[in-house]
């Protein structure tokens, strides 16, 4: 509903403005770069190129993927807040780079909220804790794991796909919140630490939905709880972590949003924020997306600088509870 | 017999006119892409997977597959033509490839790579229709410490790999398990040698790091002789002699064995099977002294090794649904697209899908053989381009494939810094293939050493009580003693001689 509601908005605001864009301005005339700031195969490499096709149809240019990874985000991050304001550069954002990274590392050579202009969130990669039918034949939901855990401190250990990725904070907040005494063991990436799962190297694992999705499918891993605070179309029938394993408020997901460099002409932001949103919001790329496991968001550019600014105060508590820290 | 009528299914499937169509395309493309270096099948799988959501998920597995097993042929062309190895599996390829292709042999190096990898895509493709089950489990024994031993194996195979003096192979080792030092340490977060610059914080490139090594230590060499000579001779036949055919056969089948064992192994076991298979065939070599030479045994064996490996990589993907790289975790994430699942129920669920992937392999193999047989002709024709109008290309192809990876300017200076390494090493007499073994397994090896100790709570016993790892570390130290006794007593000899 409500997401309904902000799309005809939007959609009534970019028709408002579409006029006075088209007569001051040539924009775009020429090829539109989104940086992605995770390697090629990341889920937002996956997700900025199935925005890259519509959206270039939509604006009558090319739209290139530049993936310029490193440091968690912050290379591409830092690439695109020093970049000209012209709507030919963008970026592909997320919660890591826009929010966690901010008090993971420190202190990064450019502000996430001054240095960029906010166009539209895309969707939330939420966290799924999977654990391994085989490995664990007595766990058919959290509170089972939750008791074994509890019986056996120090027994088991959750897998992460590195120091201070989503998959390891939203472990490590699970299991400060609830209190059990699970171990962390990072990997590199998804396939070591989906293969750490199905040796039995580690029991438990909160994976984001993207690339477990077909295994839960298919029985490998059994979805005990989700980290959002309503169930999740793709899986509607695994409940959160607050019914599943009663811990009051908790979440833990990672938003991708679409971002340029800050002070963006004003006609440029609405057009692009009134085509991604009607990208996004059709429903054969809706249903795209949930396949995978992201849910499908899109917003105004204010509500979304106004999410990311919310979410910087709460990934700091989250960081600093948990202890993790980048230099 | 169930499995004839499944194989009738997949082959079905497989020759409808259009996904013999984007079979085709695919392994074209593939090719294309291997030959390029830095432009990996990764980035050109991810570019192309927006437009194949409007074809059937087969037809655009069928494609996708193509491109990655068509790259690992196209891998070995610039490798043997100008000692460019785009990617992990192609360095060894470098070491007798290059050396056939300078003794005139170079249209002779890419049939037997061509003809070998054929071979082992073949029969890989047969292991994935009907071993797919117990080759999966395979891989899901392997925990931390046992990963730590096959990475203890694989640094004493890198001494193997030398030709030289052991100790300067040592020495080698170890400056490539420095330099994979570099970059954020996996478990506290730590920056390891990064000097404050961002772009080192995952480390130092693979790609960077070869090609600088080989490519452009190479055209320093060769700039550094006056007479400015072709690349390489062409003489006699641009097809394998009979003798190179004889030489070829048995290494091919033992790198292919190799190759689909570690190809199931997610992570390090994949990066292993090329340079296990070379060192394999110098090992059981009568005459080892020919290796680094031009030994014809030297491009068969790991060419067919990392072909195979890239065919039963696709098992733990397609039957646990576990990608065991960055590559099948994208062709998870396009099956999921798809609407198809992949895991242990995929056969019954889908067995046009399956099987039709299955065939197309084994069309795909062929059509990769057809298309790469009568283009030797025209690639040995590229050496008889004068070698100051192929050195700029030469370079300029790094420049490329290195800003190509991240878009970073900082890594082809990184390449060209390795490059003068590179060139000193050569004139030193240090050979630079145990270095970029020691540089691919060192955080492996450190990353799951840790892993291992800290699942046990520190108790390194774990290395000798889990079987698999005790037998690899067994085998590790058999063969050290081997590469060892004979030159203890030399140097014993040496010593009281003086």
């Amino acid at each position: 509903m409500r997401k309904t509601a902000s799309m005809i908005l939007a959609a009534a605001a970019g028709l408002l403005l579409a006029g006075t864009a088209a007569a001051q301005d040539a924009w775009p005339s020429r090829t539109i770069t989104i940086v992605g700031g995770f390697p090629t195969g990341a889920g937002t490499d996956i997700y900025s190129r199935m925005l890259a096709e519509p959206l270039g149809k939509a604006l009558g240019v090319s739209v290139i993927i530049d993936n310029k990874s490193g440091a968690g985000g912050n290379v591409g991050s830092e690439f695109v807040a020093r970049a000209r304001p012209d709507g030919y550069t963008l970026y592909f954002g997320t919660a890591g780079t826009h929010a966690i990274n901010v008090s993971l590392y420190g202190k990064l050579p450019f502000d996430v909220i001054r240095d960029f202009t906010h166009v539209s969130i895309l969707g939330d990669v939420p966290n799924i804790m999977i654990v391994n039918p085989k490995v664990m034949p007595d766990v058919n939901s959290c509170a089972d794991m939750m008791k074994l855990a509890r019986e056996k401190p120090g027994q088991f250990r959750f897998a992460s796909t590195g120091n201070g990725a989503s998959t390891h904070l939203a472990g490590a907040a699970f299991t400060k919140m609830s209190g059990v005494d699970i171990e962390h063991i990072p990997y590199r990436g998804t396939p070591p630490a989906m293969n750490a799962m199905m040796s039995g190297e580690t029991q438990v694992m909160w994976h984001q939905s993207l690339t477990v999705m077909g295994p839960i499918r298919q029985g490998v891993f059994k979805p005990l709880s989700v980290t959002t605070r309503e169930p999740i179309a793709a899986l509607p029938d695994v409940p959160t972590v607050e019914k599943a394993c009663g811990i009051a408020g908790f979440e833990s997901t990672t938003w991708y949003g679409l971002l340029a460099p800050a002070n963006l002409p004003d006609p440029i932001l609405r057009r692009l924020n009134r085509e991604v949103v009607a990208i996004v919001s059709a429903p054969e790329f809706q249903k795209r997306l949930n396949d995978l496991g992201i849910t499908p968001m899109w917003s105004t550019p204010e509500e979304f600088r106004r999410r990311n600014e919310a979410d910087i105060e709460a990934w700091r508590k989250v960081v600093a509870d948990v202890g993790a820290k980048l230099d | 017999m169930d499995l004839l009528s499944d194989i009738a299914l997949g082959f079905g499937v497989a020759f409808s006119p259009v996904n013999l169509l984007f079979c085709f395309v695919g392994a074209l493309l593939g090719t294309l892409i291997g030959v390029l270096p830095g432009i990996g099948p990764l980035g050109a799988i991810a570019m192309l997977l927006p437009i194949t959501f409007q074809f059937e998920p087969v037809t655009a597995l069928i494609m996708l597959a193509g491109i990655y097993y068509g790259a690992q042929y196209g891998g070995s062309t610039t490798s043997i033509l100008v000692n460019l190895p785009g990617e992990t599996s192609s360095v060894v390829t470098c070491l007798d490839g290059h050396q056939m292709a300078r003794n005139g042999r170079g249209g002779a190096a890419l049939a037997i790579a061509a003809l070998g990898s054929f071979f082992a895509g073949s029969v890989a493709t047969l292991l994935v229709a009907v071993a797919s089950p117990p080759l999966a489990r395979l891989g899901t024994l392997f925990q931390a410490p046992d990963y730590f031993s096959l990475m203890v194996l694989g640094l004493v195979g890198a001494v193997v790999l030398a030709h030289g003096s052991i100790a300067k192979a040592i020495g080698m080792i170890l400056l490539g398990l420095l330099l994979g030092l570099v970059g954020t340490d996996l478990n506290t977060g730590r920056q390891r040698y990064t000097f404050g610059i961002p772009e080192l914080s995952d480390g130092i490139g693979f790609v960077t790091l070869a090609m600088g090594l080989f490519g452009v230590a190479q055209v320093l060499v060769n700039l550094e002789q006056h007479a400015m000579p072709r690349a390489t001779a062409i003489v006699g036949s641009l097809w394998p002699s009979r003798d190179e055919l004889r030489r070829s056969v048995p290494a091919t089948m033992r790198g292919t064995t190799i190759g689909s064992l570690l190809g199931v192994l997610p992570g390090g076991g994949a990066i292993l099977a090329s340079f296990a298979a070379y060192a394999l065939e110098k090992k059981v070599s009568r005459d080892p002294a020919r290796f680094g030479r031009g030994a014809v045994e030297g491009v068969a064996a790991p060419e067919s090794a990392n072909n195979a490996g890239a065919q039963t990589s696709f098992i733990p993907m397609l039957t646990l649904g576990i990608p065991s790289n960055a590559l099948m975790a994208l062709l998870v994430g396009a099956m999921s697209i798809f609407g198809v699942v992949p895991g242990p129920r995929i056969v019954e669920e889908q067995p046009q899908l399956f099987w039709g992937l299955v065939a197309s392999m084994w069309i795909g193999n062929a059509m990769l053989l057809v298309i790469n047989l009568p283009l030797i002709g025209l690639w040995v024709q590229l050496l008889r381009i004068p070698y100051r109008l192929l050195y700029p290309l030469i370079l300029l192809l790094c420049c490329i494939g290195v800003y190509a990876l991240n878009g970073s300017a900082l890594e082809v200076g990184l390449m060209i810094g390795f490059g003068l390494l590179g060139y000193a090493l050569l004139k030193l007499g240090f050979e630079p293939a145990p270095m970029l073994l020691g540089f691919v397994l060192g955080p492996l090896m450190e990353e799951n050493l840790r892993r291992a100790l800290a699942v046990s709570r520190g108790d390194a016993s774990v290395f000798f009580t889990r079987p698999i790892s005790a037998t690899l570390l067994a085998i590790s130290l058999l063969l050290l003693l081997a590469v060892l006794m004979p030159k203890v007593g030399r140097i014993r000899g040496d010593a009281f001689r003086e």
